[in-house]
């Protein structure tokens, strides 16, 4: 017996051992594809009367995607092939550090089609095989460099001759140049337990059928595990393993004025194994939960008229106001710098750019600071969703005081420097710049409870002989909101489509001078703006972790991006000032057949 | 409202594994309750349906593609799920009469998405209660948009001058019972799964067969694309509507693509394709025959790279089976889809031919959905029912050059009240006219030697050096909106450049044969007496459906071609990196 033993474990050994090899001789395969072919075309690659290209990078994605929705305990998709997908990025920069060709906009390469690769031949989100070998790797790494190349140099030509009539004011760097790094991630992505996620997406979508007032519910999960790896011209090489598990379970109903009302768990993580994965008794109970506030919400009194006066988001709410409404301000935009064609029109508010010249500036009360920590594991026991050792650019990202009492010091920001901050802090995620951790830190005189923020917020009311105060206790994210088999598909398009700076919440309450909660629905959460923020008086002592994803946007008119994990930790706050705008809207009207469900 | 269709080799790089139910008890049980339902709850409105039909589709398809000998997994979503399997409904819920209701044309009105259907995924297990709510949400919107669009058409009508064709919005039609289980076909017990109604394919092996064939690809490294694409897909299809109709059956097909592009020194991208039709693997041709179709159409490219482009002429030409039949499907199919000639922003090219010659009498065009093989051949234009609950008729449209009839599906036009069985669409689509098998004949063959001579006959006659020989084409488009050219574009693949003065046949490159129908219809002079057959999907206003071309030869006196664009882009800078003779 023993020695079965024995001989058991050293065969799982030795499969584990080969396992490991082979992998590592793959992976090494890969990167000696990458580094001959980028070596080749440092060298050799140029065309008659145009410059050589002084920067090259290569970026291949192994991903695979495990998909599982049901409704009303129902199957509705079923994705869990467990296929790997590959997808190559190829990034040639010709001209220098100091002037490339790229921030340059031109509307008749970009608008219709490429000038230079109107072969289709692609060089950005390439689809190449999963089974990589040498030669294969080669050959698409040879014809997506060509094809980036033929259209970087074209585009400095294009982007010098335009220059000739600028008279230019902002001369910042288009790259700056960073040290080299190296490293390679060993650690395993976790197994996606197709069984046990089954079973706990069907059962969280049967609630919903106990609660024939709710017409369209589902549950869902989503993990991405993957690959990248990655190459540059300037030595930087890694190998990086990332994932990020979604699960969530949402429900819409239609009050009898015709208002969708709706409500959503939502847990991310890094991964399917997370220690904080919530179990199958918690994910029913808080589907019922939001089931129950689904309907306590649609016999809600509606509001009277658009309320001004003190706000109280809870801990949870205010971490999803954080992270819609004014994190992403945060972040460095870097615009095309020369625009021959089209110029995108938006607010400042709604694009996100606010304090993109505000540095040194106040942008929160004196007492709130704030902290990106994208290198802290986990808070108070809980897995950060933000967490990286390494950004995109290969850079080793630094923790960041990035509002300090109140003054902001500086920008997320990567290898694209603009006139304010001039050195990448490592933010590169996804394709885009992102925070990863953020954590709001209050001076503990301005911290307080629950029980006794609810009390100056009455005291706030009194003072200005409002009836009640307003209390969010929750908010939900856009992106539980748009996109396939979320909220704003559910509703059938008949919902307003989240945009600006409004929040979704149906979890809003009055609170009466006497201390009676009563909820409301019919209001929007408008005018949260980031420089409202600085109205903040008074915040809660216990603060909450919020694991959620972060979507990217650009200044660019083209980028493909997508969104990044990211944890936002901060307590309730209470504005002394805030709007709850009574919707005016005409509503659909509500079903004329009853829900089958009902009859059943 | 342009008209722009495109048959093409469909050729959407995506990978599933097909596993199949069979046709559920308990999705029919929930999609009649609510039928019965809807209908007798709304009838209570002010604007009460009547009609309504359920389409459920339930699609299990399996896509392999292989590029260059490695194996390419690219997942494909077509609505809300992703293609692996899906079940989706489609509703026709209809608010006025017969005579009159919210399908009826809003002249004048921009309305890019008028013809999309209410359609939604469902939930791929059988629950009942699941279903049934899908269904009532779908259900209910179906009936507000059709009591607002009745609404408009109704002030619509009242606003415009008198119509051309007062035709019904909707034909009255018997209803129809059917049902077809699938019979289970294993090609390996391990895939099976033990399913009981699986249309699986061995997935090891096909893969090991696509990889293999793309692999030959890779000696070349001219060829900048090489790929196999192999789609196996089932389909079981149940129809019922509140006339009392009730369908259900399977559909099965499997398709091979192989897909090869070169480019000249010139910059002008050069690709070919080659497309293998099938109801079952059984039906496809073997490896071997496809490697050595792969050999032919790697020599071919070769050729085509260095071959001589060829410019702007008019004069006879002949065009092979296969690409006389595309060329008919693009020019005479999509002028007789019947519902066009009701919609006055179409241009009716053959509303006045009725009973009067379009064609030389020696020619006739039938449709025949019924036809599941020609010259033992498959054709994917096969069909029992099409996507309104009619059986698919075997329809004459062209007897001895006399333009007979339309080919029709539920919305009816002047002189031609009822469908034949050719209303179809996909998924999220309404269902309209169109295109099923399309099969020319001719009692003027000529071998085809014999129109070769006739050809250089023709070319001295008109003082030519050359007549064109058209030996594949890969689709192309056709306008028929009145405010547009009434014109086709047919995009040739191998074009030969055949001498008056006995010079061998060159291959030419760079050119698109235009024109329009009715001109061109008159210069056909002859047919060969061979049958070539093209199997593709055909794409317009109703989505993409599977169709097929069968024609001879034609020799046609007098053609024009035109320079197509090219691409401005130089060959590959460096050289490919890794010798492919000797890696």
């Amino acid at each position: 017996m023993k020695n079965k033993m024995i001989i058991t474990l050293a065969l799982i050994a030795f499969f584990a051992l080969a396992s490991d090899m082979l992998a590592s001789s793959k992976n090494e395969e890969i990167m000696r594809a990458m580094r001959d072919e980028i070596n080749r075309s440092m060298k050799e690659l140029k065309l008659e009367k145009l410059e050589k290209p002084y920067f090259i990078e290569y970026k291949l994605k192994i991903s695979t995607e495990y998909n599982i929705v049901s409704t009303l305990g129902a199957i509705v998709n079923k994705d869990v092939s467990g296929l790997k997908t590959a997808r190559l990025d190829v990034q040639v920069r010709v001209g220098n550090y100091k002037f490339d060709n790229t921030g340059f906009f031109d509307i008749t390469s970009n608008f219709f089609g490429s000038t230079t690769n109107d072969d289709n031949e692609s060089y950005s989100n390439r689809v190449v095989s999963a089974d990589i070998d040498y030669n294969y790797l080669r050959r698409e790494l040879w014809l997506a460099t060509d094809a980036a190349y033929k259209e970087a140099a074209e585009t400095l030509s294009k982007k010098e001759a335009t220059i000739k009539n600028f008279i230019r004011r902002d001369t910042t760097w288009s790259f700056t140049e960073v040290p080299a790094t190296k490293y390679v991630d060993t650690f395993q992505l976790d197994e996606f337990n197709v069984e046990k996620f089954t079973d706990l997406v069907v059962e969280a979508s049967k609630v919903f059928v106990n609660y024939p007032e709710i017409t369209n519910s589902n549950a869902k999960i989503q993990y991405n595990p993957e690959i990248i790896y990655y190459m540059n011209s300037e030595g930087t090489e890694y190998i990086k393993h990332q994932s990020s598990v979604n699960f969530n379970a949402m429900g819409v109903g239609q009050s009898q004025n015709g208002m969708h009302v709706f409500d959503a768990y939502s847990f991310v993580a890094n991964n399917p194994n997370d220690k904080n994965f919530p179990t199958k008794k918690t994910v029913i109970e808080e589907t019922k939960n939001i089931a129950n506030n689904i309907k306590t919400m649609l016999e809600a009194e509606t509001l009277e008229e658009t309320y001004n006066g003190p706000i109280l988001f809870s801990n949870e709410a205010a971490c999803v106001l954080i992270a819609q409404n004014f994190a992403n301000n945060l972040i460095a935009q870097q615009e095309d710098r020369i625009n021959r064609g089209v110029t995108l029109i938006t607010s400042d508010e709604n694009s996100y750019k606010l304090f993109q010249t505000k540095i040194g500036g106040r942008v929160l009360p004196t007492f709130i600071s704030m902290k990106d920590l994208p290198l802290t594991k986990e808070f108070q026991g809980i897995n950060l969703a933000g967490t990286y050792k390494f950004d995109d650019d290969g850079i080793k990202p630094e923790e960041l005081l990035i509002i300090d009492k109140g003054y902001l010091k500086t920008l997320f920001i990567d290898r694209i420097p603009i006139k304010r901050v001039r050195q990448s802090n490592g933010r590169k995620r996804n394709s885009s710049t992102c925070y990863s951790n953020l954590k709001m830190e209050v001076e503990k005189k301005y911290q307080t409870s629950d029980k006794k923020l609810k009390e100056e917020m009455i005291k706030l009311c009194k003072a200005r002989e409002l009836p009640y105060g307003i209390i969010v206790k929750k908010v939900i994210s856009n992106d539980l909101i748009t996109g396939s088999n979320n909220i704003y598909a559910m509703t059938k398009g008949k919902m307003a489509y989240p945009r600006g700076t409004t929040l979704h919440s149906f979890s809003i309450y009055k609170l009466y001078t006497d201390g009676r909660e009563e909820p409301v629905i019919g209001g929007a959460l408008a005018g949260f703006v980031p420089n409202l923020f600085k109205e903040i008086i008074k915040t809660g002592d216990e603060l909450y972790v919020l694991n959620t994803f972060s979507t990217p946007f650009s200044a660019s008119l083209f980028s493909a991006s997508r969104a990044n994990p990211v944890s936002i930790i901060a307590p309730a706050l209470l504005f002394e000032e805030g709007e709850l705008r009574l919707i005016e809207t005409d509503y659909q009207k509500t079903s004329i057949l009853s829900n089958p469900l009902l009859n059943k | 409202m342009k008209l722009i269709k495109i048959l093409v080799l469909s050729l959407v790089f995506t990978l599933s594994i097909s596993l199949a139910y069979g046709q559920s008890e308990v999705l029919k049980s929930a999609v009649k309750t609510e039928l019965d339902r809807s209908m007798r709850e709304f009838s209570k409105e002010e604007k009460a349906p009547y009609f309504l039909s359920y389409y459920v589709t339930e699609t299990m398809e399996n896509r392999l593609t292989a590029s260059f000998g490695k194996l390419i997994n690219v997942r494909r979503y077509s609505g809300l799920t992703t293609d692996q399997h899906t079940r989706i409904v489609d509703i026709d819920l209809r608010v006025g009469s017969y005579d009159f209701d919210n399908t009826h044309v809003i002249r004048g009105a921009y309305d890019p998405f008028g013809r999309l259907s209410v359609s939604s995924s469902l939930p791929i297990e059988d629950d009942e209660n699941a279903i049934r709510v899908a269904l009532w949400n779908n259900t209910e919107k179906a009936y507000r948009d059709a009591a607002e669009k009745f609404e408009k058409a109704v002030s619509n009508k009242a606003v415009k001058v008198a119509e051309e064709d007062s035709s019904a919005d909707f034909s009255k039609e018997l209803p129809n019972k059917y049902r077809e289980d699938f019979k289970k076909r294993y090609y390996s017990e391990v895939e099976a799964r033990g399913d009981v109604n699986a249309f699986v394919i061995d997935t090891a092996k096909w893969n090991a067969i696509i990889c293999r064939l793309s692999d030959k690809f890779n000696k070349y490294p001219w060829i900048f694309d090489g790929s196999v694409t192999l789609n196996s897909t089932l389909k079981n299809k149940y129809y019922v509507n509140s006339e009392g109709s009730e369908i259900s059956f399977p559909e099965t097909y499997v398709r091979i693509m192989i897909s090869a592009k070169t480019k000249a020194e010139d910059g002008m991208s050069l690709p070919l394709y080659k497309d293998y039709f099938a109801f079952s693997c059984d039906g496809l041709p073997s490896e071997e025959l496809m490697a050595q179709d792969i050999d032919k159409m790697i020599d071919l490219l070769d050729r085509l790279r260095t071959a001589e482009t060829a410019t702007t002429f008019t004069g006879p030409a002949i065009l092979s089976g296969e690409a006389s039949g595309v060329f008919f499907h693009e020019i005479f199919g999509h002028r007789v889809e019947g519902h066009r000639e009701k919609d006055p922003a179409f241009s009716h090219t053959f509303k006045e031919f009725v009973g009067k010659k379009i064609l030389p009498e020696f020619m006739s065009v039938t449709f025949d959905p019924s036809m599941k093989e020609i010259n033992g051949r498959e054709i994917s234009g096969y069909y029992k029912y099409d996507d309104e609950g009619q059986k698919g008729e075997r329809v004459e449209t062209v007897k001895d050059g006399i333009f007979q009839t339309y080919i029709m599906s539920r919305s009816p036009i002047k002189g031609f009240p009822n469908s034949n069985g050719h209303g179809r669409r996909s998924s999220g689509h309404s269902a309209v006219a169109r295109q099923s098998n399309l099969i020319v004949s001719s009692t003027n063959q000529k071998t085809i030697s014999e129109l070769r001579n006739m050809l250089i006959e023709e070319a001295k006659k008109q003082g030519k050096e050359y007549g064109l020989f058209f030996d594949r084409v890969t689709g192309g488009f056709t306008l028929i909106d009145r405010s547009m050219p009434n014109s086709f574009n047919v995009t040739p693949l191998v074009v030969y450049k055949i001498y008056v003065d006995g010079r061998p046949d060159e291959l030419v490159r760079g050119v698109d044969l235009i024109g329009t129908p009715l001109t061109t219809f008159e210069k056909i002079t002859a047919t060969g007496d061979d049958l070539g057959i093209f199997n593709g999907m055909c794409g317009a206003e109703s989505g993409w459906v599977p169709v097929s071309a069968s024609s001879p030869s034609l020799f046609v006196s007098t053609i024009e071609v035109q320079k197509k664009s090219k691409s401005q882009t130089k060959l590959p800078i460096l050289p490919a990196p890794v010798n492919p003779i000797n890696p």
